[in-house]
């Protein structure tokens, strides 16, 4: 898969790297396949660039480590139609909204990506009366300072450039 | 664009698989049930429009190249400055340091 005019320009990756999304994502209906891009530096941050809509490509970050308690289960349960069953087999990332400033990065937690990591298949999941919103403030820290930088995303078994293999 | 009026039990069909229930309503407001094939989303409007606006302004994201995101740690703020607001106490993102990165302005003239 050759895209074009992407935020990175050309992208190049093997199709079997694509996540399809069957029902799109909430106001981008036309995007329907993804591909995770990786950094390779150790950063919570990644990108899902969509396949369709070259100019789409949204940041993604794991939310555990932002919110230990958040409800994986239950997201998981909302993918039932995916057949998307087992946690291991599922990554879950939020959205990250970088807006110009002054105004503050914000992480959506309401509507999460839950994506199986075998059936690379995903869908963009809505956590309806959760006390999550799509505007938690994220706080971008040093990385020498104490917060722990996330450890062992879950999606990081689907980046392109990531030879990593998922454990069973 | 069709408005049908129902009572407290009755249903609507759309199409052959979706079904709408009116559950009760009790003055201002109204419960309905939907009963709908799995893979077919339900949202309340609000909920549906306030993704969508926030996909769209993700997807407007400034900056960040990939090397521009860079090392980072990100925590979580305090709830109460979600949204528009000037931001949580602490630190903000530290774009001051990575834009002089270059490479990522192509998207700053915004569509």
């Amino acid at each position: 898969m050759k895209l074009e005019k992407t935020r990175f320009g050309t992208l190049e990756f093997p199709d079997d790297q694509l996540i399809e999304f069957p029902q799109g994502i909430i106001g981008f209906p036309n995007a329907k396949r993804f591909v995770i891009l990786e950094h390779g530096e150790k950063t919570p941050l990644r990108w899902i660039q969509a396949c369709e809509v070259p100019e789409l490509a949204l940041i993604i970050i794991d939310p555990l480590p932002l919110v230990p308690d958040y409800p994986v289960e239950r997201i998981l349960a909302e993918t039932e139609d995916l057949g998307l069953q087992k946690e291991e087999d599922v990554a879950v990332v939020a959205v990250v909204t970088v807006p110009p400033q002054p105004r503050t990065p914000t992480v959506n937690l309401l509507a999460p990506l839950a994506m199986g990591v075998t059936s690379r298949r995903g869908k963009q999941v809505v956590l309806h009366d959760s006390p999550f919103h799509t505007r938690h403030p994220l706080v971008f820290g040093d990385p020498t300072g104490e917060t722990p930088p996330a450890q062992g995303q879950p999606a990081d078994a689907l980046a392109p450039e990531c030879q990593r293999t998922q454990p069973k | 664009m069709l408005t049908l009026t129902r009572r407290e039990g009755e249903s609507i069909m759309i199409g052959d698989t979706i079904r709408v229930t009116v559950k009760s309503v009790r003055g201002r407001q109204t419960r309905l049930m939907i009963s709908a094939p799995i893979g077919i989303p339900i949202y309340r409007e609000e909920v549906y429009r306030a993704i969508e606006e926030e996909n769209r302004a993700a997807a407007a994201s400034r900056t960040l190249m990939p090397a521009q995101l860079g090392r980072v740690v990100v925590s979580l703020g305090s709830d109460e400055s979600a949204g528009d607001a000037a931001g949580p106490a602490g630190e903000r993102f530290p774009t001051g340091h990575t834009a002089s990165r270059g490479g990522g302005s192509r998207k700053e003239g915004e569509p």
